[in-house]
């Protein structure tokens, strides 16, 4: 509470102590001026020799005698008009003297009490002050390092938005502090996911490191035992093979950590462009056609005319390269002759992308680890196909990039096979 | 990882003696800040009850719920009032719109409860992430399930809440249209920093959360 509130609230308590005090001495004066009135009108009474019960009467008719001033005079002879002359005069003082104390005491105590609050306020002022200055010297902190991420776009918009508390009282305060502390978690949040995405970068070191160990060390084996010189044609010519397959494998890998790598790392920014998406997909089908010919897999696409001009903003390149990867993955799982069916469907926020293929499907429990780094299905069929288990990862990182989304399915007609949904926002 | 979210030994018991049921039972959970959360368990399994309780809808037995360190039911009930409405976004599967309000006034009408001024800019972004910029003096009746849900999910968001809370918002619809309402609410949990806990039967849309808690007998399945 600042002092002019408190010069206010004295003020009106100050007039608020006199009305009730003066009031109350008023009454009291009345009380004394009736006491006298019929003490006077007794000893007119008296003088004019009249009955106690006339005399009860006028007062009661409360009628004033001219012989009544008379009387006044009397008294006046007494000298029963001086200051404590009289026990009712002397009454009358007292409770004057002690309304005013009680009273007045009633209002020391609401001063005190004013005083107190105020008081309280400003610690409770003084100590909000100090938090907000901590939450902001916190965020000076964390914005020296330079890692703020959309912190560094949100901020200076979330900041002018706690400042809108243009009202003063306590519940404007409430939710500035409270507007406040939300920033602060919210960079808190955006920073600690930098922090993760950072860590998660190591990690990828060592996975990385970890998955070409295998080959590498099969390599070496093979190599070893091809170049032992009593080893038989056949058997060098097999040993050969081996390390024709591990290099095939090493250069899959390679070429998928590569990917995995920019996409981590951070190398490699999606440049969202307003572009038709159509072009982006067929670019991706051009891609795996070849493939899907040779095990005379049959590709149909299902798009309204309409969604051929449809345009949002996409990074052609990398969304591309997750169809591809999708794409890629349904032509290898698939038996030959089969299809897969690509459709585009118009909804309200999102575009939804199905790919749907009729290959071995995905069990259930699986679902939500094959977007996992380096995860492979457990099932035979896929444990013998090759692949390095980064693909539908990376498709999956592309899509939320694109603040889509990406899940699997089971496939709508037929039992077998799997449907791959992608949803990407029109804006 | 900052917790928003913490229960500890959570209890709701209904009935007593034989005809006890416990709906939820000594529940300790830890939800992050800006994480996905989806809750999954068979109908019956106490994960309405959890959810409600884990906004304050709902008093348990014996326990607590701390969000952002604050012990929720140790307040009084119009704190308690406040605070579920400044910190908390409700979804429900049957949308809870007001009939009788068009969609931008069911839309602003708890930031207008809590008596702020409405930050028009702030919530016509969100009108506009949901595709609602059309329907906005229409009544809630006169549109679909899906477009309905998308009001109650621009309601809860409204308010710029650091938690929302869903219980089966997809419940009534389509499979498509299911997809797109839990894509708009991971869309918008992640452009506005929120935390996002949802309820759900269906394992293909708890695909797309960041964790997955599963409920059976009012119990955490680790």
């Amino acid at each position: 509470m600042n002092r002019k509130r408190f010069c206010a609230a004295f003020a009106v308590s100050l007039c608020v102590f006199l009305a009730v005090t003066g009031t109350f001495w008023y009454l009291e004066y009345r009380s004394y001026q009736e006491k006298q009135e019929i003490i006077c009108v007794m000893l007119s009474g008296e003088a004019q020799g009249r009955d106690n019960l006339s005399t009860a009467a006028a007062l009661l008719r409360h009628e004033t005698h001219e012989s009544v001033a008379g009387a006044y005079d009397t008294l006046a002879r007494y000298g029963f008009d001086q200051s404590y002359a009289d026990e009712y005069k002397r009454s009358m003082y007292r409770t004057w003297m002690f309304t005013a104390g009680v009273l007045g005491g009633v209002w020391m105590l609401f001063l005190f009490h004013m005083w107190i609050v105020g008081k309280q306020e400003c610690r409770k002022r003084e100590d909000e002050f100090a938090e907000i200055c901590m939450i902001i010297s916190g965020m000076r902190e964390q914005a020296k390092e330079k890692k703020m991420l959309q912190a560094d776009r949100d901020a200076p918009k979330e900041t002018a938005r706690a400042g809108f508390a243009q009202k003063t009282h306590d519940e404007a305060w409430e939710r500035l502090f409270g507007e406040l502390s939300s920033l602060e978690e919210n960079i808190a949040l955006w920073r600690r996911q930098a922090m993760e995405e950072k860590e998660e970068t190591k990690v990828l070191v060592t996975d990385i490191s970890h998955q070409l160990k295998t080959p590498v060390a099969a390599l070496k084996t093979s190599f070893e035992l091809c170049q032992t010189p009593d080893i038989g044609e056949e058997a060098r010519a097999e040993f050969m093979e081996r390390c024709r397959v591990q290099i095939v494998r090493m250069e899959e890998l390679v070429s998928a950590l590569v990917g995995i790598s920019r996409m981590e790392t951070g190398m490699i920014q999606i440049r969202p462009k307003e572009q038709k998406i159509f072009d982006t997909l067929l670019l991706a089908i051009n891609r795996i056609y070849p493939d899907a010919a040779g095990k005379d897999i049959e590709l149909g696409l299902e798009a309204g005319e309409e969604l051929k001009e449809l345009t949002l903003p996409h990074d052609a390149k990398w969304l591309s390269e997750a169809f591809i990867n999708v794409l890629e993955n349904a032509v290898k799982y698939s038996p030959a002759h089969s299809g897969i069916t690509i459709r585009m469907i118009q909804m309200n926020m999102f575009l939804r992308i199905e790919i749907e293929d009729e290959g071995i499907g995905i069990p259930k429990e699986e679902r939500n680890r094959i977007f996992r780094r380096f995860y492979r299905g457990a099932s035979e069929q896929v444990q013998q196909t090759t692949g390095s288990g980064v693909g539908l990862y990376i498709a999956r990182r592309i899509v939320m990039e694109h603040h889509g989304t990406l899940t699997v399915k089971d496939a709508q007609k037929g039992k077998c096979g799997s449907r791959f949904v992608f949803q990407l926002p029109y804006e | 990882m900052e917790e928003i979210l913490r229960t500890e030994h959570l209890c709701k018991y209904y009935g007593s003696g034989e005809n006890e049921v416990k709906a939820v039972d000594d529940n300790n959970i830890t939800i992050g800040q800006g994480e996905f959360v989806a809750i999954i368990g068979k109908s019956g399994s106490g994960k309405s009850t959890l959810l409600h309780m884990l906004g304050g809808l709902d008093y348990p037995t014996s326990g607590k719920v701390y969000v952002k360190g604050k012990d929720i039911f140790a307040l009084k009930e119009d704190a308690l009032a406040v605070f579920r409405r400044r910190k908390i976004g409700f979804i429900f599967q049957a949308y809870n719109l007001v009939s009788s309000l068009n969609v931008w006034e069911n839309i602003v009408l708890p930031v207008g409860l809590d008596g702020q001024k409405i930050d028009e800019a702030f919530v016509q972004d969100i009108v506009a992430t949901l595709g609602l910029k059309e329907k906005l003096h229409n009544l809630p009746n006169t549109l679909s399930g899906g477009q309905q849900q998308r009001v109650a999910i621009a309601r809860a968001i409204a308010s710029r809440p650091d938690l929302i809370l869903a219980d089966e918002p997809t419940g009534n619809l389509d499979s498509r249209t299911s997809d797109e309402v839990v894509g708009l609410l991971k869309l918008s949990a992640q452009k506005y920093g929120q935390t996002l806990v949802m309820i759900t039967h269906n394992e293909d849309i708890a695909q797309l959360a960041d964790r997955v808690i599963q409920i059976e007998d009012g119990r955490v399945k680790l």
